[in-house]
């Protein structure tokens, strides 16, 4: 028993440091290997991640189904957009305002939004999230309307050896980066004990002596930042944003992304946005006629063989694995331990 | 210390001279373009709720299919190159236009893009295209700024600007209906802020009044809210600067809830194929700029541009009806950006724009009599400035005037 929760232990060890390794391999290889283009997707794709990994933490570690990430991610990126535009704010420092900003709404959001659970929070925002491209084209005097807001992205600094798209794919990385430490750094710590203890049972979270709306609305919060953040840097890494940047499927494949990952773990996030990103992509080269097919199709295949997302799937054949070593482990063992 | 002789001094010298030949040679040749082929792109509304705005590429294909099929265009260097035209659906969302515009340039590797069609949609990317330096010549988005170089240098518009369109309408009022009141349903883009702007001057200092007006969406479902309010500001004159779809809503709106007004509609939106859906008694009267011949006019049944059009109709078949207008805009666009290519003294990007920007009183197959496009470096960024207005009259425009000359002088607005 022992040796089987060691060498499961070690599994999940093992695949934190493989995943280390490979994002700093992928990060460093990416912008070398990959053609320009390419690597703009992958940009737009990791702050798409973003938004996701604020979406796990609600949905995964604490079991509310948001819709309106879309929402934090389309104010995220307008208020980037705005403040590049007609502030001197210097454009990487729009982004912690962002995730003030959409921290502040998630707050005001969550309030009362939090007193609907499950499917009723779900519908509510998505509700919000529809609202999002008509108010945009209403605020015109803000937003541009249906025009958008075009911004300079942000120019590489001297020293910095390669062009303007490998710089912002290094700000998505770093970006990412530093999400992904404050996620580990939240789910590690008391937080996200009370955020799973509140999923996996209200009740006894609440007799342990956890505030259930406090804690619901600190991952709503935190959930909002995250998307007002990955929003910023989509704008600054987009170059552009306008009402069609962030309808209602936006929101909807954000929690596609989320599933399709798997909703509980740090990877996923980075594999569903790849996911959403490249697939319909891809489908459209295809045959431009049957993309939504092709997709639809992906998606229902997915589902069928991996239902806890691409990482449930590893991690299942990890544990199969492991469950054979230790199998075997045993069967070398003497019969009678007694005879030791 | 080793002397080094001749032997090794060669190749180094050799070398040395391909290091310094390489990046000169790759300044001068621009990507898309080899000695047969050049490689051209669009990013379109294919599909979506603005899809017969797609027909303007679908006119420009059959044009770049035409030259093709009888070998290609010699161009101003000597070469003789086939077209390959790659066209990306962007359903009319700006920021798909921006993501299609990114994939043309760095994947498919095009030389320019060709007649971009919308206003948001090449505003969009108009940053990427001035700061890349790719060529987006003949642009189907009449907002004053595409005819504004110093503004765009790598764009250029192609029909008449808005408020030179604008302009023609608000002189037209103040010979039949001076004391016209006029009520404006507007797209809420640039297309319809320079349109109002257009109009706005052109009428100011005569006893024409603005009564009412109104903004819709292109991706709104219907313009009914808009109309009723319009219709109830007591107006006698309807303003249409619309995309098609929003047009043949709003004139059906019109001829059907009884008021009737006086309606003038944007060319953009006039094509009679797209109207169809308003019914041809709603059609009746209705008043629009036109730059292109009426090619079903019995006037211009023995016409051989109208004539080479339809033999090149009949040859490739476009997915377009004959009569529709927008893809007779995209022919029209096509033969222009055919005549830049045989003029491009070089095979490079810049001139391309040059000879763009160099046009002198260029004719094409379908261009009213009278009307030719012209554009001179750095003062007149604007191909088409004139117009002839068209009355809708049992099943077809008939003319109304003369072609009305702005040649040099679209009229200017404040650039934001």
């Amino acid at each position: 028993m022992i040796a089987a929760g060691k060498l499961a232990a070690l599994g999940r060890r093992e695949l934190g440091l493989a995943s280390l390794l490979l994002w700093i391999l992928c990060a460093i290889l990416i912008p070398l290997i990959l053609p320009g283009f390419l690597v703009y997707q992958i940009s737009v794709a990791l702050t798409y991640a973003i938004a996701i990994l604020g979406l796990n933490l609600l949905l995964g570690c604490n079991g509310q189904i948001s819709m309106a990430q879309g929402v934090f991610f389309a104010v995220g990126g307008y208020a980037s957009a705005i403040l590049v535009t007609h502030t001197s704010i210097p454009a990487l420092a729009t982004l912690p305002i962002d995730a003030v900003i959409t921290g502040v709404l998630g707050f005001l959001v969550g309030i009362p939004a939090l007193r609907l659970q499950g499917l009723q929070l779900a519908i509510t925002t998505l509700g919000l999230a529809a609202i999002v491209p008509p108010l945009a084209l209403k605020l015109d005097w803000i937003t541009h309307g249906a025009s958008g807001i075009s911004l300079d992205k942000p120019d590489p600094p001297r020293w910095f050896p390669g062009n303007q798209d490998i710089w912002i794919y290094v700000l998505c990385v770093l970006g990412a980066t530093i999400c992904v430490v404050v996620m580990h750094r939240l789910l590690r710590g008391d937080a996200g004990r009370s955020f799973r203890a509140v999923r996996d049972n209200a009740l006894i979270a609440a007799a342990h002596g956890i505030d259930l709306t406090k804690v619901r609305l600190a991952a709503f919060v935190t959930s909002a930042c995250f998307a007002g953040f990955g929003g910023g840097l989509f704008a600054l890494a987009n170059g552009y944003v306008s009402p069609e940047s962030f309808q209602v499927t936006l929101s909807l494949n954000f929690l596609v992304g989320a599933v399709v990952g798997g909703i509980t773990s740090i990877q996923g996030a980075f594999i569903g946005a790849l996911f959403v990103v490249f697939v319909p992509d891809w489908a459209g080269e295809v045959s431009p006629a049957l993309a939504a097919l092709i997709y639809a199709v992906c998606l229902v295949g997915l589902m069928l063989v991996a239902r806890d997302g691409v990482v449930g799937i590893v991690r299942s054949l990890l544990a199969r694995l492991t469950r054979t070593t230790i199998r075997e482990r045993a069967r070398a063992l003497p019969a009678n331990p007694n005879e030791l | 210390m080793r002397q080094i002789d001749r032997r090794t001094c060669l190749p180094l010298l050799a070398a040395g001279c391909l290091m310094l030949g390489a990046p000169a040679g790759f300044a001068e040749s621009a990507p898309g373009i080899t000695d047969t082929s050049i490689t051209l792109g669009t990013s379109a509304s294919i599909s979506g709720p603005a899809a017969a705005v797609g027909m303007v590429t679908a006119g420009i294909e059959l044009k770049f299919s035409a030259v093709n099929a009888d070998g290609g265009v010699k161009m101003g260097d000597g070469k003789t190159r086939k077209i390959d035209f790659v066209i990306a659906d962007d359903a009319g969302e700006p920021p798909r236009t921006v993501a299609n515009t990114r994939r043309l340039a760095e994947q498919s590797g095009v030389f320019a893009f060709v007649g971009v069609p919308g206003t948001a949609q090449n505003q969009a990317v108009r940053q990427y295209i001035n700061q890349r330096q790719i060529p987006s010549i003949f642009v189907y988005a009449s907002v004053y700024e595409f005819g504004d170089e110093a503004r765009n240098p790598w764009i250029i518009g192609s029909m008449p600007s808005f408020t030179t369109e604008a302009a023609i309408y608000a002189e037209y009022l103040k010979q039949v209906r001076p004391e016209a009141k006029v009520a404006a349903l507007y797209i809420n883009t640039d297309f319809g802020a320079n349109f109002m702007a257009g109009f706005n001057a052109g009428i100011a200092g005569s006893k024409i009044t603005v009564v009412g007006t109104q903004a819709c969406g292109a991706a709104d479902p219907t313009v009914d809210t808009q109309m009723t309010n319009l219709k109830a500001s007591g107006a006698d004159t309807l303003l249409i600067a619309t995309a098609p779809k929003q047009g043949t809503q709003a004139i059906r709106f019109a001829g059907e809830s009884g008021w009737k007004p006086l309606t003038m509609i944007t060319f953009a939106a006039s094509s009679k194929v797209s109207l169809a859906p308003a019914g041809v008694q709603n059609m009746q009267g209705i008043i629009t700029g036109q730059f292109i011949k009426p090619i079903e006019s019995p006037t211009y049944a023995q016409d051989s541009g109208v004539k080479a059009y339809e033999a090149d109709y009949d040859r490739f078949k476009p997915r377009f009806q004959k009569g529709d207008a927008l893809g007779q805009m995209g022919y029209t666009i096509g033969e222009a950006a055919i005549y830049v290519l045989q003029a491009m003294k070089q095979p490079t990007r810049q001139a391309m724009m040059d000879a763009a920007r160099n046009m002198d009183g260029v004719t094409a197959s379908l261009l009213l009599p009278g009307i030719k496009m012209t554009t001179k470096a750095g003062v007149d960024g604007f191909p088409i400035e004139s117009m002839q207005l068209f009355q809708f009259s049992g099943d077809n425009y008939q003319p109304i005037g003369p072609v009305m000359s702005y040649e040099g002088r679209t009229p200017k607005i404040e650039l934001k």
